[in-house]
């Protein structure tokens, strides 16, 4: 008798064993760029000729939908409905916990919050919460809707060095959510921590031919009378994200 | 110290703790004694409070820092009490630029007004108290405003005919009465003045019963939300349903022109936390009540609420830590339409809770 229990209970741990997920976690963060450089908030970085062109400035975030990641035999593994990356907040990049480890080739994710959050009032999320209140900076409480992304900074109009005016884009609206899949390189190993790094040139988005046109198109924060302006904004950052 | 003073110690110690901790069947259950609990109403669309583990609300607990708010006791020659610098007409502020304290001295910044409490996560201008426990202490022991060290506070509190029995209803047979216990208290009753019930409030449904804005009033929200030209953009940082900043909490809203912290009398938040980026930073007051609560800004410079508008419409200083939104929306003055000024101010007094103003229970006791 001491002999079959033994032999259900090697069985049972056998099969807890193997029903055990090899599991990782992606920690995702945004990394704003100009060009190749690398930028941080408050610092200006400079064109060709050395002379200072663009500063970010005030805030800084993006909320990130349904992502999903896909790989090489087009297996999907979908472990976050919603995450804030805040550049003002590097020290606590989101984490993507419980992935399927092995190896991806792209990742899809809704650049904003999904109509299915979108409407949803802070406090019915716990504070702490992506959408909850403490982060309720970002949301339009009398527009019904969160700001998918908020970029701010300033910049040299003339392109003479001198930093003397402002952009801003805060963009949302149900019809400017958008879905983008990136091609990415991604091993996720059991119990190990991946960095996955987004990238935003801003030079593409903002002061190269084809980008927003700062003379005129400088500021939008989603209204009906800047609307085609954030339209503009949300097309173009949905193509440059890499 | 002789053996016969260690006999005497060592049996207080035991008599102490004897008489906290028996329960004999004639006296009252000290050891089980528990505070009535208290359930803050949350009004809708307000988040959750931010009430600490250790100070849950009672309904001793709130009656005794009622009391002690009331009360002079805490001042120095027994002639100003908390209430003293926060009115219930003038939305639980004062109407001085700064206050003045029991030796006619000045303080250097404006009484903060005192309502939704449970929701803030900072206190004072300069952000120097982390909890509204914290923040009591300061007031009675600073010179220029109450100026009574907590060890006198205390022992008056211990002498008086009637606090003994309310501390130790709102804390237990046992509690100390000192400035910890004090300051929980007086907090305790503090995050139960909850201002929910202003005009606006009834108009967007949050407070019974419902009505309506007038269309000044209406045009005035449409402005005070709006973020594009010829709008008021004070919604960037007076968001509801607190109508102050909810994150950051700190701004420089371009009060001063300077370039050099040295140039500056009040620091702020830089003052506090030495971080140059803070410098001139005060805290986001609440637009809940702002018609009761004049002069304005942390200094009492502003004596009404139009010279608050005039100065976003034309007297914002671009200083090195103002805040972006400044930078970016009144940089170049603020352009409102033909009445839009008066609108905004229509909708302004829409705020203000009459029925938190002129509700007793907040009232003094005595």
């Amino acid at each position: 008798m001491k002999k079959i229990s033994l032999l259900l209970l090697s069985c049972c741990m056998l099969l807890i064993a193997c029903d055990k997920k090899k599991e990782g976690t992606i920690q995702i963060k945004i990394v704003p760029t100009y060009g190749d450089t690398v930028m941080e908030m408050n610092k200006a970085v400079q064109d060709e000729n050395g002379l200072d062109i663009l500063k970010l400035e005030g805030k800084f975030h993006m909320y990130l939908s349904n992502i999903k990641l896909i790989g090489a035999n087009s297996s999907e593994a979908i472990e976050e409905e919603i995450v804030l990356l805040d550049l003002l907040d590097t020290e606590h990049n989101p984490s993507l916990s419980k992935v399927a480890a092995g190896a991806y080739t792209s990742i899809e994710m809704g650049l904003g919050v999904d109509e299915k959050w979108n409407h949803e009032d802070p406090v019915s999320f716990d504070n702490d919460h992506p959408l909850g209140f403490d982060h309720s900076g970002n949301v339009w409480t009398w527009d019904s809707g969160f700001i998918f992304y908020m970029i701010e900074g300033s910049y040299a109009y003339n392109r003479d060095g001198v930093i003397d005016s402002t952009f801003t884009y805060h963009i949302g609206k149900d019809e400017l959510f958008k879905t983008v899949t990136l091609p990415k390189n991604i091993v996720v190993e059991e119990d190990a921590i991946t960095a996955l790094e987004l990238r935003l040139d801003l030079k593409k988005l903002l002061m190269d031919e084809g980008g927003m046109d700062l003379t005129t198109e400088s500021k939008s924060r989603s209204g009906e009378k800047e609307f085609a302006i954030a339209q503009k904004f949300a097309n173009l950052i949905s193509e440059t994200i890499e | 110290m002789n053996k016969l003073t260690y006999l005497i110690l060592i049996g207080g110690v035991v008599f102490f703790i004897y008489s906290c901790k028996e329960n004999d069947n004639n006296g009252p259950d000290i050891e089980n004694y528990k505070p009535t609990p208290y359930e803050l109403t949350i009004p809708p669309t307000f988040p959750q409070p931010k009430i600490p583990a250790d100070n849950p609300l009672t309904v001793e607990g709130i009656s005794l820092g009622r009391h002690l708010f009331w009360d002079p006791i805490l001042s120095k020659d027994s002639t100003l009490a908390c209430a003293g610098c926060h009115a219930p007409n003038l939305g639980y502020g004062d109407n001085l630029k700064t206050s003045v304290g029991v030796d006619g001295i000045a303080g250097k910044r404006n009484s903060m007004p005192l309502f939704n409490l449970a929701w803030s996560p900072q206190f004072l201008w300069d952000g120097s108290a982390a909890t509204l426990e914290e923040q009591i202490l300061n007031p009675v022991r600073d010179p220029v405003e109450m100026h009574l060290d907590w060890i006198s506070a205390a022992k008056r509190l211990q002498n008086h005919p009637d606090y003994p029995t309310m501390f130790a209803k709102a804390f237990g047979e046992c509690t100390v009465i000192d400035s910890t216990n004090t300051a929980k208290a007086i907090a305790q009753f503090l995050r139960t003045m909850v201002s929910a019930s202003s005009k606006f409030d009834k108009a967007s449904g949050i407070s019974e019963p419902k009505t309506e804005l007038t269309d000044s009033e209406l045009n005035g929200f449409v402005l005070f939300i709006g973020t594009a030209n010829e709008d008021a953009h004070c919604v960037h940082c007076h968001n509801k349903p607190l109508f102050s900043v909810t994150d950051g909490y700190f701004t420089n809203n371009g009060l001063d022109d300077w370039e050099d912290p040295s140039e500056l009398t009040d620091l702020g938040l830089g003052g506090f936390n030495g971080n140059p980026d803070d410098i001139a930073k005060f805290k986001n007051a609440s637009l809940r009540n702002i018609e009761l609560t004049a002069p304005y800004m942390h200094d009492g410079r502003f004596q009404t609420l139009d010279d608050v508008l005039e100065h976003y419409i034309s007297g914002v200083h671009l200083s090195p830590t103002v805040d972006f939104n400044i930078k970016s929306s009144f940089a170049n003055g603020l352009k409102l339409p033909e009445n839009g000024r008066e609108d905004l101010l229509a909708f302004l007094k829409t705020l203000t809770d009459w029925e938190f103003v002129n509700d007793t229970a907040f009232y003094s006791p005595f």
